[in-house]
């Protein structure tokens, strides 16, 4: 029973490790039976990790097992009303249709596995997994505009899927669409706004608008600046994890647009109040010398002997601030 | 005193022996049973992809009211004007895309008395428990009627007198005193703990088989649709009167703590006219922190 244990692990864990999968279950290979309602979940174990690491041989024999079990997806068309368009039944168990569309994808048939997915969801329009590979496959052999379209489309169906707006984000990101980026992941956000990494995410797209705009200080969306904005979901992800490094050293170069602009008292962004009280500039400034500090910190530890220098780079950085408030005359 | 010695009975052994414990194992059995029935005409049903869409652009415009101080005010409102545009094809008026495109099924879909099938689902578990509970109350009317089957040990007030004496008409029997057909509505709520601890939680694997079949569009109870038109009514009612209120503001105050910068009177130097009203303010701010000193 041992493998068995261990395989069961791997599942409710949803670790991916096909290699190990594959040297578990294949022993037991002999002992399955469709049958067995317990075995089912490492028939579905098997196949997948199979896909993985191509070898066809033995997922074929099992999903053969699995079909004959519980019946393959199969399209009949109904005979046709006259002036109406034929409707299509579609028959078969979705889990192992989905199954054997993984097999499909993963022999490289994009065109054989879409249909099947289609199939799938004339059967029952609410199947996320096949919308889901659906956009798996756009994104795989598809521009990533496509990818983006139908994603996108899914989404419309799906609105509440968190995971689905972190896809669509990195897909912008790559594409270096700061704006769209920005926008799933805020949907991100209000979904999950206590977690640091959207945060830190988020903070960068704002920080990508910002810095890709002219001079650093993108306002197309009135009131509080790109900056300022990036700023403050960076403190919130350090808020919400100290320590985090990606947002630390976010908080550093975006504190750090606004800490070194030499003040101009007639310039209406640099008297911008925070809360009313606090002039921004010097917001920044603080949040500049912080985010330095706990840089070195948190770094000391970690990475001080692998020599990476963040150190000289944090002190310059501080001696940077100085003089130029030394120039400012405070 | 002499009230309560009066009131005072003695029960026979034989009821313990053939009332009370017979009761509680009959209840068990039939709570047994009752589970098992219900996992057996547990059916799978399609989730209707229609109202799932309606339900999450529901929530979405339910989370921007709850957790919409984490945006910026401006990404805010846009989405507030998206979402509360006035067009009659705005995403939340009535011939908004997001509702089902067929409007006659949709009705039909909203109204439970034109769908049985639907009506009969939901009925199903709960038929079970009320025949279960049916026979067995008229059986223990038949059989122990009248038997007064226990004391608990403790003094109740009058008010228990319903819960723990039904079918036993007596006002002057002492309120701990416990009917037959109390015991067994008392033994019956109380033994779902104990059937849990039998029957066990679903394995993980169970729970993982149920999480899949959702994902493909199966689940064993659909709950009734939600009736779009009114439901988006209301939320874009409760999104219009929505105030925005951030809370990201005070991020960085929270991280900075006492390094924060002290409100300073810089502002109120520059355009008289313009710095006095945030000077006054200030002068609150500044207030404030003193008293923060203080504390």
């Amino acid at each position: 029973m041992k493998p068995r244990a261990e395989l069961q692990y791997l599942r409710q864990q949803k670790l991916r490790d096909p290699a190990l999968v594959l040297s578990l279950s294949l022993p037991l290979i002999p002992s399955l039976s469709p049958k067995k309602e317990s075995d089912l979940a490492i028939f579905e174990q098997l196949i997948v990790a199979g896909c993985d690491l191509g070898e066809f041989e033995v997922v074929k024999q099992c999903l053969g097992l699995l079909k004959e079990q519980f019946g393959a997806i199969v399209k009949t068309v109904l005979p046709a009303e006259p002036g109406k368009e034929p409707k299509v039944k579609v028959e078969g168990s979705s889990r192992v249709g989905i199954l054997e569309g993984k097999f499909l994808e993963a022999q490289g048939d994009y065109s054989g596995a879409t249909e099947l997915y289609n199939l799938l969801l004339t059967q029952n329009p609410a199947n996320v997994l096949a919308s889901k590979r659906l956009c798996a496959i756009q994104k795989a052999i598809g521009t990533p505009a496509e990818a983006v379209k139908s994603l996108l489309s899914y989404l419309d169906s799906n609105p509440t899927d968190v995971a689905g707006w972190w896809e669509l984000a990195e897909l912008y990101l790559s594409q270096g669409h700061w704006q769209g980026a920005a926008t799933a992941f805020e949907e991100v956000v209000l979904f999950d706004p206590l977690s640091h990494e959207v945060h830190t995410k988020l903070g960068e797209c704002y920080y990508g608008m910002a810095a890709s705009s002219k001079d650093g200080v993108c306002k197309d969306f009135s009131g509080e600046g790109m900056m300022a904005m990036a700023r403050r979901h960076f403190a919130e992800a350090l808020n919400l994890k100290r320590g985090n490094l990606r947002a630390l050293m976010g908080l550093r170069m975006a504190s750090r647009e606004t800490a070194l602009r030499p003040a101009n008292v007639n310039d209406k962004k640099d008297v911008a109040l925070v809360d009313g009280s606090v002039a921004d500039i010097e917001v920044a400034q603080k949040l500049h010398e912080f985010a330095c500090e706990e840089i070195e910190r948190v770094t000391k530890g970690k990475y001080g002997k692998l020599g990476l220098g963040l150190k000289e780079i944090g002190r310059t950085e501080g001696e940077e601030i100085l003089a130029a408030m030394a120039s400012k005359g405070e | 005193m002499p009230s309560e010695s009066s009131s005072l009975l003695l029960l026979s052994p034989s009821i313990r022996d053939w009332v009370v414990f017979p009761l509680l194992i009959i209840t068990f059995l039939t709570g047994l049973l009752r589970t098992v029935t219900s996992i057996l005409l547990r059916s799978s049903k399609k989730i209707p992809a229609d109202d799932r869409r309606v339900r999450g652009v529901l929530m979405r415009c339910g989370r921007l009211r709850n957790a919409g101080g984490f945006l910026s005010k401006d990404r805010w409102e846009a989405r507030r004007k998206y979402w509360t545009n006035s067009d009659p094809e705005g995403p939340l008026r009535p011939k908004s895309p997001y509702l089902p495109k067929d409007g006659a099924k949709a009705a039909a879909a909203n109204n439970p008395m034109a769908n049985p099938a639907g009506a009969m689902e939901g009925m199903m578990g709960n038929a079970s428990f009320m025949v279960q509970n049916m026979v067995m109350m008229q059986t223990i009317q038949h059989f122990f009627s009248g038997f007064v089957l226990l004391k608990v040990p403790f003094p109740l007030t009058k008010g228990f007198k319903g819960m723990f004496q039904r079918g036993v008409d007596l006002p002057t029997l002492d309120v701990s005193y416990v009917s037959s057909v109390s015991w067994y509505f008392l033994v019956m709520y109380g033994m779902r703990g104990v059937l849990r601890l039998i029957i066990g939680d679903p394995s993980p694997d169970e729970k993982q088989s149920q999480q899949i079949q959702s994902e493909l569009g199966n689940a064993p109870g659909v709950p009734p649709p939600v009736k779009g038109k009114d439901a988006f009514k209301q939320e874009c009612d409760n999104l219009e009167i929505a105030k925005y209120s951030g809370v990201l503001a005070r991020s960085e105050k929270e991280l900075l703590g006492g390094r924060y910068p002290k409100a300073t009177k810089r502002a109120g130097k520059k355009g008289k006219n313009r710095g006095d009203d945030i000077f006054g303010q200030m002068g609150g701010d500044r207030k404030k922190g003193q008293a923060k000193k203080l504390q």
